[in-house]
């Protein structure tokens, strides 16, 4: 059991393996955004290691497709942004204090407008996403 | 399952909490993003009152992030206090005593889905 307060003022930033994960834009889980990222719970911070939550700021960026492949994602816009988000020919554009839920299996184009500040849960935790992607496609380490 | 985007506006419309199984005349909630939408998850935004004062073991794993104002953890032996920007962890399971004189407003999501989740344990006895 746990309960844990993590410092606003002491949160860093870092780029929490994000950059060894950098696929070929043919795949469909391809990202093509700059993200700085804090570790807030990792897979190791439940008992049954399938919930994970990370704070990213993420850069400006062009359109660009991604596909949800394995995990299932909410997030929440804290400052910053437009986000804007495609999904079935529509575009909707996140800004602070809006919600997003990207389901597993969901192909969307994710474009920053400007920097973007948001909270991100995840089903499995991102290092376990990381770690599949990495055995996946063979990346190094 | 389509991708959703909940806005600002929506997601305030908060409601007095069932969350512990009652209904606290203090404690409010919104379940923005809950099934069917989200499988796994529900989240929102969470507003509790001055003089909110609750002692109750946490039924999912949960995260909050504060905007406004303060609410004190006792946990397991340890006091602490978030405040806006402060974001604190409560894995299932967890007995935690929580309390706001000013009361505070944030953001919460939990896994797994939290409705579903308090029901299960109602039909269990449990809540």
């Amino acid at each position: 059991m746990d309960c844990k307060l993590i410092k606003g003022n002491a949160i860093r930033f870092g780029t929490y393996g994000f950059e060894r994960i950098n696929l070929p834009p043919e795949r469909p889980d391809y990202w093509d955004t700059k993200v700085k990222v804090a570790k807030i719970a990792e897979s190791t911070a439940t008992t049954h290691g399938r919930f994970g939550v990370t704070l990213e700021i993420a850069s400006p960026c062009k359109p660009f497709k991604h596909k949800f492949a394995g995990y299932e994602e909410v997030v929440y816009i804290i400052s910053g942004g437009p986000l804007r988000i495609g999904y079935k020919g529509e575009i909707h554009e996140a800004w602070p204090g809006d919600f997003l839920v990207s389901p597993m299996g969901e192909e969307i184009t994710w474009e920053v407008v400007n920097e973007v500040k948001y909270i991100t849960c995840h089903t499995p935790p991102v290092d376990i996403i990381i770690k599949e992607r990495e055995e996946k496609y063979g990346l190094k380490k | 399952m389509p991708c959703i985007l909940v806005s600002e506006k929506e997601a305030k419309k908060l409601e007095h909490s069932t969350a512990t199984g009652s209904v606290s005349t203090k404690a409010f909630i919104s379940q923005a993003i809950a099934s069917p939408v989200s499988r796994n998850m529900t989240a929102g935004y969470i507003r509790l009152d001055p003089g909110y004062d609750k002692e109750l073991e946490s039924p999912v794993d949960e995260i909050d992030l504060f905007l406004e104002g303060t609410l004190t953890y006792v946990c397991e032996g340890t006091t602490f206090t978030a405040r806006a920007g402060d974001i604190v962890f409560i894995a299932k399971g967890t007995r935690v005593r929580f309390s706001t004189e000013e009361g505070c407003f944030g953001f919460f999501v939990t896994y797994p889905l939290l409705r579903e989740t308090v029901e299960a344990l109602k039909r269990q006895g449990k809540v």
